[in-house]
């Protein structure tokens, strides 16, 4: 019973923090935003934009990882509490894009930690994000 | 200072009363324009194996692998999650093997769910 | 049946469990008019409309890993939110919502507008301390902020309950929503003051143009930088409640308190909670996050003269009067 409760809050409620992992065009950061806009407006799944890691629930990370942001990048994934979810969004976070096999980025932000669900797109469609964000929702146990 | 106070009101109050314009996106679908660029399609039929695709390719999303020794047949394999839908790889093939279709509704828990083999 | 009364007023009504739960409500509520006045539609997929969001976000909250860090004093860390909590929840005791003429409730004696006011300026020093005793340097800025900006909005909240307390003659906040019940007109002279009040209560929660100490683009959390799970729930649940009691104080001074027994005194509490509520969703939709300075010389220059010129205008009358 409680669970079944608990189960029910922590999917109607993600809180969301964006992380910027330091490479990238800010693209898929602008694209985040129109999702939170009113034309999409992901309040409606009670989503709410967090400035601090530890109110947050689901990291929501654009860009190639840079090496120097690498160690950033883990605390920041560090401070979320449990349970937490990463969603790589675009295609810089997912596989580093156009900035593969240069010397300063990681090809893609899952070499560094979990990620539990890639949206696709360079950059991709806000009802992408929703879309995925939905799957996700959908999926936890 | 010049501040006028509160520029917005009547607007705000108009609004609380207007239809929202906010789209409920999983259950109501708006169309996509006709010119954008989702996932990269292939036709094996008409490739010819110049691979002028492959060099021109900005993100390395696509590899052309020969399947028989004896015939011109090839296959494809898209990574999807590399690819930046700039429509390069349609723009130079030569013999229009590609093109794009309006599908964006592709997120996926893993990155090989994202490849996509077209043979 | 003498014990029962107080034991219902402090358990039931206006007590916690009506607490939790109409603040609740009130949260829902001001979400969604913010929403809809962005031309957005708000929560919509928790319970009917979205009217259980709150519910799923505190529970959730409660259920989340929660964090203390290494280097912040554990004790202090921990008991804040639950101090604040208990201070606002005895706040909300001294309401007059039990109307009974005679003995409205069991607490309220003369002098408890005072204590309403110094009761809800506590938890601004508790965000201070919560901020202060994180130790980190988003929350020690935040806290500060939190201090300079209580400077700024104390003095003009003060002014403008003092003078419907001078006008009815009473520090009694029954004996003032009595007085207005019976000459209601004379509520139309303390509309400064009820917008003074207004604005000072924003500030005091700390909503959209006086977001200032925890402002998410400049200074991540605020002094709520440090704090997850069932700590973060019982600020939030503290926002919550403030914002009821807040709203319910205002709507006891200077729109005549909440007349007639139990049920219609209920009815009364809600539809003018709500209205307060709606005036604070519609400022806060309207106006942008402001600059500390910006909003300490807004306070000075405007709210302080505007309440010492109502004092003024309530003096003149009260000498006039009858």
């Amino acid at each position: 019973m409680i669970e079944r409760l608990v189960h029910w809050s922590r999917v109607k409620s993600p809180w969301v923090l964006h992380l910027n992992a330091g490479g990238g065009c800010n693209g898929c950061d602008i694209e985040i935003l129109a999702a939170l806009m009113p034309r999409f407006d992901l309040e409606r799944f009670g989503v709410q934009l967090k400035g601090t890691p530890r109110h947050a629930d689901v990291m929501i990370c654009t860009g190639a990882v840079t090496l120097q942001n690498r160690d950033r990048v883990l605390r920041v994934y560090e401070q979320v509490p449990d349970p937490k979810f990463v969603v790589a969004a675009g295609a810089c976070a997912m596989a580093g894009c156009v900035y593969r096999g240069s010397y300063h980025t990681l090809i893609g932000i899952d070499q560094l930690l979990p990620v539990n669900a890639y949206v696709p797109g360079c950059p991709f469609r806000p009802a992408a994000l929703i879309d995925a964000v939905v799957k996700l929702l959908n999926s936890v146990k | 200072m010049s501040l006028k106070f509160a520029p917005f009101l009547p607007e705000l109050l108009r609004s609380l009363f207007k239809k929202p314009v906010t789209v409920v996106y999983p259950f109501q679908k708006e169309a996509v324009a006709a010119g954008f660029r989702g996932t990269v399609v292939f036709d094996p039929a008409k490739c010819i194996g110049c691979n002028i695709c492959v060099n021109d390719c900005p993100a390395e999303a696509i590899d052309i692998i020969r399947v028989s020794e004896t015939e011109k047949k090839f296959k494809m394999i898209l990574h999807n999650d590399r690819c930046i839908h700039c429509a390069q790889c349609v723009d130079s093939c030569p013999t229009k093997t590609y093109h794009m279709d309006l599908e964006y509704e592709v997120a996926a828990f893993s990155r090989h769910n994202l490849k996509i083999e077209y043979k | 049946m003498a014990i029962l009364k107080p034991i219902l007023y402090i358990l039931v009504y206006p007590g916690l469990i009506f607490l939790m739960v109409y603040s609740t409500f009130c949260e829902w509520f001001d979400r969604k008019l913010y929403a809809r006045m962005q031309n957005r539609i708000g929560p919509l997929h928790t319970g009917r409309s979205g009217i259980l969001q709150p519910v799923a976000d505190i529970i959730k909250l409660f259920a989340k890993e929660d964090i203390v860090p290494e280097k912040a004093d554990k004790h202090m860390f921990t008991a804040l939110p639950v101090f604040a909590l208990a201070i606002i929840c005895t706040a909300a005791l001294y309401l007059p919502v039990w109307h009974y003429s005679e003995a409205p409730s069991f607490i309220s004696f003369p002098g408890d507008l005072i204590v309403v006011a110094y009761l809800l300026t506590l938890p601004t020093l508790i965000f201070f301390l919560a901020g202060w005793h994180s130790t980190n340097y988003f929350s020690a800025i935040g806290g500060v902020r939190v201090l300079t900006m209580l400077f700024g909005y104390e003095i003009p909240l003060l002014l403008a309950l003092l003078s419907p307390a001078v006008l009815a003659g009473s520090w009694r906040i029954l004996e003032i929503a009595v007085f207005f019940q019976n000459r209601p007109l004379l509520m139309l002279v303390n509309i400064i003051g009820f917008f003074i009040a207004l604005i000072a209560l924003q500030a005091k929660l700390e909503r959209v143009p006086f977001d200032i100490p925890h402002a998410e683009t400049e200074i991540v959390g605020g002094q709520f930088t440090e704090y997850s799970g069932k700590k973060l729930a019982f600020f939030r649940l503290l926002g919550d409640i403030e914002m009821v009691v807040g709203a319910g104080l205002i709507a006891a001074v200077f729109l005549g308190g909440f007349p007639g027994g139990l049920l219609p005194g209920l009815a009364w509490f809600i539809v003018k909670t709500l209205f307060i509520v709606f005036l604070l969703a519609a400022m806060r939709a309207a106006t942008s996050r402001i600059r500390i300075d910006q909003m300490i010389s807004f306070s000075w220059r405007w709210l302080a003269p505007l309440g010492v010129l109502q004092l003024f205008i309530v003096i003149i009358i009260k000498g006039n009067m009858p």
